[in-house]
């Protein structure tokens, strides 16, 4: 027998053509920059692992030329001083003022107070723009400081979880990031289990993206998991419970009972009423019995 | 879920929901069961069809697209029009895959019932007290869909849920339903549980349903016709019903008018069927006929007067205690064939 090589296929297995999909949050990169070379200030909600940062480094890029004066990304991390000292390397603003000696003779630079770095910074934003990564974590004195330097006409793009809908949030024009679609969530894993040097099965990708939901930050955590040996089980928080839809369900068994009492049917009146009882057993058996299981501790 | 709970569970609930045992419908209910699990080349399901679990799975999480409201609308418009085509009951395949969505919702990992909504459906707040698939808490959900499909398969086969409530139940109404539900097609047996109202004694017997009279019944065994109630000749507190082998019932009327009474009746009679006759005569010569009293047993035939009262009378117990009267009136004659077989 002949075997002809040439009409032999090996079948890779089969991939998604990555380069079809668009890449993420493009559009509102987009919208963003636009809007901030109007002059707007922008509040951008989206959830952790959301690509918020990513957002945040794109619209920097492509607004550079808009601001001479330069752009800074900043994010609170437990103290207000690297805070405002990273708002001055990035923007360069000096944060420093002239030591002065007993004699009133000028000997080197000494670092300025909290409060004369918020004034400096203050009066130094003009042409500047001020990206705050995190905002949601801010405490409330530089909460109060960004709202006084929005309300002196500077330029601010905040990014948060939340919308606290007080203060400064209030007073910025708003937008949500949009979730990603499932072939880019997809993508994501994909390239980081390339990453890894990990070889997933389409059939364990898919299997594995039940966990993920439309978080990019799981997306690449799922998979480093797998890498590990790790199952951690399902970690999104997309759920809606359907058990108040069953129970619904079954206490409208009792339409039943008054349909057999309206024409008379004795039948149909107690296999109603039972089933009425008997859902409003159930009712309390998966109160009970849903309950969360405490940890040694919690 | 493991393809055999899918399958057992939709089966159970579809049987109970259609009242079928149709064997199409039970495979369409296993088939529908399945086609939500096309989407993962590791299921039985998609196995069969590679390619196409492939397609989705390079696509979609597991349990999102063909597990969704959506995936059971295109299906139950795609059963309907081939049901035009190829007579079917087309609800069967769109309730076996709903069932099986539904079914899904008590895993830890849920389901994307509203895809293309993100949210993932699930039946129970806690991940924890969820079924994990090929788990022990599943095998007996198994079981429970085991008994329910049993429970389902008898009820369906033994004439409906409604008949099984009425039986259990043994009110006298659910014996009035099933006389109405049989359409006068079928022999209607009663199992009696009560006293009789002559002597006190208990009863606990199996009857034959001859008629409905108001809210009481006139009914027969091998010795006799009876009728409940107090009124009649025996106090029911628990009726049974029990459909049996199929019957024709025929009501005719006969108008006598100075005529002799039997050569008529004698007309009526066919072979392999019983008569029953209702109505009042007057007869010429009363004084002639005998009647005799059983306080056990309905008075089918009494004299009143110069008339001749009948309830539910054999037509050969007519016949004999009639013979060559003369008569003027209309009897009602209920034409029951083949007899029961408890006669």
């Amino acid at each position: 027998m002949v075997l002809y090589v040439a009409n032999l296929k090996k079948r890779s297995p089969a991939q998604v053509n990555l380069s079809k999909i668009p890449p993420l949050h493009q559009q509102q990169i987009e919208l963003i920059s636009q809007a901030i070379k109007q002059g707007e200030s922008l509040l951008i909600i989206g959830e952790q692992g959301s690509g918020k940062s990513t957002v945040a480094n794109s619209v920097k890029a492509s607004c550079q030329d808009a601001f001479e004066g330069g752009i800074a990304i900043v994010s609170y991390s437990g103290s207000i001083k690297p805070f405002l000292l990273s708002i001055g390397r990035q923007l360069k603003i000096e944060l420093t003022k002239p030591k002065v000696n007993s004699k009133g003779e000028e000997v080197g630079e000494t670092p300025m107070s909290v409060d004369e770095m918020k004034e400096e910074i203050g009066s130094n934003l003009f042409n500047k723009l001020l990206i705050i990564d995190d905002a949601h974590r801010l405490p409330t004195s530089i909460k109060l400081w960004i709202e006084e330097i929005h309300k002196e006409g500077n330029q601010l793009l905040l990014f948060s979880i939340t919308d606290p809908a007080k203060g400064i949030f209030v007073r910025l024009g708003k937008m949500e990031l949009p979730q990603p679609t499932e072939l880019q969530i997809r993508d994501i894993m994909q390239r980081e289990a390339i990453t890894l040097n990990l070889c997933l099965s389409p059939s364990r990708l898919a299997a594995l993206q039940r966990r993920t939901g439309k978080n990019l930050m799981l997306a690449k955590k799922v998979i480093r998991d797998e890498s590990l040996g790790i199952s951690s089980g399902v970690e999104h928080r997309d759920y809606v419970d359907i058990s108040p839809f069953i129970m619904a369900g079954l206490a409208g068994l009792a339409v039943v009972r008054f349909i057999g009492l309206g024409l008379g049917d004795r039948t149909l009146y107690i296999v109603g009423g039972v089933a009425m009882v008997v859902s409003l057993m159930l009712k309390y058996l998966a109160r009970g019995l849903t309950r969360n299981r405490k940890r040694l501790g919690t | 879920m493991m393809a055999i709970t899918h399958a057992v569970a939709s089966v159970a609930i579809g049987s109970l929901a259609l009242q079928t045992t149709d064997t199409t419908a039970i495979a369409l209910l296993i088939a529908g069961s399945q086609l939500p699990d096309i989407d993962n080349t590791q299921s039985t399901a998609g196995r069969m069809v590679w390619p196409l679990a492939r397609f989705i799975e390079e696509r979609w999480p597991h349990r999102s697209i063909t597990h969704s409201f959506w995936a059971t609308v295109a299906i139950a418009i795609a059963s309907f029009l081939l049901s035009e085509k190829f007579q079917f009951n087309w609800l069967a395949l769109p309730f076996g895959h709903f069932v099986a969505i539904c079914t899904d919702t008590l895993t830890p990992e849920g389901v994307q019932l509203f895809w293309p909504s993100p949210v993932w459906a699930v039946c129970g707040s806690n991940p924890n007290a969820r079924i994990r698939t090929g788990s022990k808490a599943e095998l007996m959900l198994l079981g429970f869909f085991g008994a329910l499909l049993a429970f389902s398969a008898w009820t369906v086969d033994t004439g409906g849920v409604k008949l099984w409530a009425n039986q259990l139940l043994g009110m006298r109404d659910g014996v009035m339903q099933t006389i109405s539900a049989s359409g006068g097609g079928k022999h209607i047996y009663v199992d009696i549980e009560g006293s009789w109202i002559s002597d006190r004694q208990p009863i606990k017997q199996q009857f034959w349903v001859i008629k409905q009279e108001g809210n009481e019944f006139v009914i027969a065994d091998s010795k006799g016709i009876y009728k409940t109630g107090v009124m009649g000749q025996i106090a029911t507190n628990r009726l049974v019903p029990k459909p049996g082998e199929p019957a024709q019932y025929q009501i005719i009327g006969v108008d006598f008018s100075e005529e002799e009474i039997n050569p008529k009746l004698q007309q009526l009679i066919k072979a392999n069927s019983l008569i029953f006759l209702t109505g009042i005569l007057t007869i010429d010569s009363p004084e002639e006929v005998r009647t005799g009293l059983n306080p056990k047993q309905l008075q089918t035939l009494i004299i009143v007067g110069n008339t001749v009262q009948l309830e539910s009378c054999p037509i050969q117990w007519a016949i004999e205690k009639l013979n060559y009267q003369f008569g003027t009136g209309s009897l009602k004659a209920q034409i029951i064939s083949p007899p029961p077989k408890l006669l």
